[in-house]
């Protein structure tokens, strides 16, 4: 098979490297107003995520951001990895989608405490479908506490559709 | 009484998780976008979405996952017995689609003084659609 993608999987791996190392770490911290937004859009009123009291109840130690907004804030990093890299990726790729994720939790993630996003990648394995060629990434992201404490795992794997010569670019949507 | 300690210990291999049904709207999902700045044109640029080989928007995995884990919460009633989750999303979601979440307890095994229970998952789309699956893994101290 004549291979006429523009990016082949060790390119694509470098730059996801030269990524890792510039990006560094990335401060969250979640606000009250921020998880009660969320809480109303999924209609989820479970009071560990508005009542410290309930919360100490169960053991924590104050109101907690709600398990499933785990992957909102670390998707909230990938994405200033794509506003920030995006000039390095989008003429090599079409688009990016999310395939599976694999999250782990340690701890608890308390509203209002400052966190520290971290990311690794893994290096991408090429999957050839009837789709077309596409690359599959993990960005590993840790959240971890100012003493270096790991929170939370999310093994968070895209798709990179890759772009074949003349085809669109994902910024020309 | 204890329901939450109640529900972990008594479960047994093959006890189902009951199921949870959501229809996501236009409105719902603008506010969520909004919430967490979505930029990937997949989830609100229609015709990129079509140029991707979708039929329309597809509504991101993160927030499809907070339902998922409303859902397990909900069920368990203790965050502190969740582990870890797996999850694979198998076919897009379309806005104004109903999601059924459904579940069983699939192994129960111990270790390190805990019980270990091993759930699979899948939501399902006009009844034979699978869109994601998955396993929650619960850990309960005995």
């Amino acid at each position: 098979m004549i291979e006429d993608h523009v990016i082949t999987e060790e390119n694509l791996f470098r730059i996801l490297q030269k990524i890792e190392n510039e990006i560094g770490e990335k401060e969250v911290k979640s606000s009250e107003s921020e998880i009660q937004a969320f809480c109303e859009i999924i209609d989820d009123r479970n009071l560990l995520y508005f009542n410290d009291s309930i919360a100490s109840e169960l053991g924590l130690e104050g109101k907690i951001i709600p398990l499933g907004y785990l992957m909102s804030l670390t998707n909230k990093f990938i994405q200033d990895i794509f506003i920030k890299f995006g000039p390095l990726l989008f003429d090599k790729i079409k688009g990016v989608v999310h395939v599976f994720s694999e999250v782990e939790y340690l701890r608890p993630l308390l509203i209002g405490k400052k966190y520290l996003i971290k990311i690794k990648f893994d290096r991408p394995v090429k999957k050839v479908g009837r789709k077309g060629t596409s690359f599959n990434v993990n960005f590993k992201t840790s959240i971890i506490d100012i003493n270096g404490i790991v929170h939370a795992v999310d093994n968070h794997y895209f798709f990179f559709k890759i772009r074949k010569e003349g085809e669109f670019k994902s910024n020309e949507s | 009484m204890n329901l939450e300690k109640d529900l972990i210990s008594n479960l047994k291999i093959g006890d189902s998780i009951p199921n949870y049904s959501v229809i996501i709207d236009k409105k719902t999902y603008l506010q969520y976008n909004r919430l967490t700045k979505e930029i990937n044109p997949l989830h609100f640029n229609k015709k990129y979405a079509q140029k991707m080989g979708f039929d329309d928007i597809v509504i991101a995995g993160n927030f499809l996952y907070a339902y998922l884990l409303k859902w397990i919460v909900n069920w368990v009633r203790n965050i502190n017995y969740i582990k870890k989750i797996n999850i694979k999303f198998l076919n897009p979601v379309y806005l104004n689609e109903e999601i059924v979440h459904s579940g069983k307890v699939i192994d129960i095994s111990k270790k390190n003084g805990c019980r270990i229970i091993t759930c699979e998952f899948n939501v399902k789309k006009n009844g034979e659609i699978i869109t994601s699956s998955g396993t929650i893994i619960l850990e309960h101290p005995k």
